[in-house]
């Protein structure tokens, strides 16, 4: 195994297995993870998509999530339990936000033990709107993690690079 | 409940966490008029300064001041409320600089709501 692929297995392990931690814990729901792609740009396919900055002494990369837009209501709904149409928009973005810094925070965590480094999480941000694209790291891939959860799809994606 | 007249403060940046915590600690009796919100690290510093509270919790990610920065602005200005650390930071050495910095307790997100009860229980009874 090359080392990229080594760093890839590495992060997408981490970043499934925080995933899964948030959604069961925090949103009582089960998620199957069905195909990790590695690809040079990234479209949105969701309908709002929150990023997260991350920096180490050895490597820089972001994070994001991205969901359709009723999806994301249920999932906001469930964290809060409340029903999906009490979610407003300004609800709706917070929530995706928390969502992706627990679960970026988790494979944080899970990536700081196993490389012994300090990685610093920025403040997340959200994009909302149909098919917005997003840019990752100079020189690093896209690894897209596509997950399901009640029959809906939503991706995961990370891009980092990490000097070795 | 004996806790109904307990003044909290949530530190978090995020609205939803901070209507997420209010509802669990509404569920171990707390009442919704004593829990106060602080949205980044220098609004709770702010607001327990003017305020006296018996329990914070406090979030370590935040924009403007971060958690661990406002937790060692309100030792150093002798607030002795105790404060858990409800934060995405994970690593063994975060707990460790916290607890150093004066935190009592500290629970890692994501938690289970039964983890949140248990650990504000514990902390109420250890300082009571
Ligand atoms: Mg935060």
């Amino acid at each position: 195994m090359t080392a990229s692929k080594t760093l890839d297995a590495t992060l997408v392990n981490a970043f499934m297995e925080s995933a899964q931690s948030v959604y069961s814990k925090m949103l009582s729901t089960e998620i199957q993870l069905k195909e990790v792609k590695a690809e040079k740009e990234f479209s949105g396919t969701g309908d709002i998509s929150a990023l997260i900055g991350i920096t180490g002494p050895d490597g820089e990369g972001m994070a994001g999530i991205s969901f359709p837009f009723e999806l994301a209501n249920q999932l906001v709904a469930k964290l809060m339990y409340r029903e999906a149409h009490m979610i407003d928009q300004a609800t709706r973005q917070d929530g995706v936000a928390e969502i992706l810094n627990m679960v970026a925070g988790a494979a944080k965590s899970i990536l700081s033990e196993k490389f012994d480094a300090t990685y610093k999480l920025s403040v997340p941000s959200v994009i909302s709107g149909k098919s917005h694209s997003l840019s990752g790291v100079k020189g690093a891939p896209f690894l897209i993690m596509i997950f399901s959860t009640e029959g809906t799809e939503f991706q995961i994606y990370i891009s980092f690079k990490k000097e070795d | 409940m004996e806790n109904t007249n307990l003044k909290v403060l949530i530190v978090d940046d995020s609205t939803v966490m901070r209507s997420v915590l209010t509802d669990i600690l509404k569920r171990i009796g707390f009442s919704e008029q004593n829990i106060m919100g602080a949205a980044n690290g220098q609004e709770g510093v702010d607001t327990v300064a003017k305020e006296k509270f018996d329990l914070i919790l406090l979030d370590w990610n935040m924009p403007v001041k971060d958690g661990f920065t406002a937790l060692q602005e309100m030792r150093a200005s002798g607030v002795t409320t105790p404060i858990m650390m409800v934060t995405t930071e994970g690593e063994r050495m975060r707990v460790v600089e916290a607890i150093k910095a004066g935190a009592n307790n500290y629970l890692v997100k994501p938690f289970d709501a039964n983890d949140l009860e248990e650990k504000v229980q514990q902390l109420l009874a250890s300082v009571s």
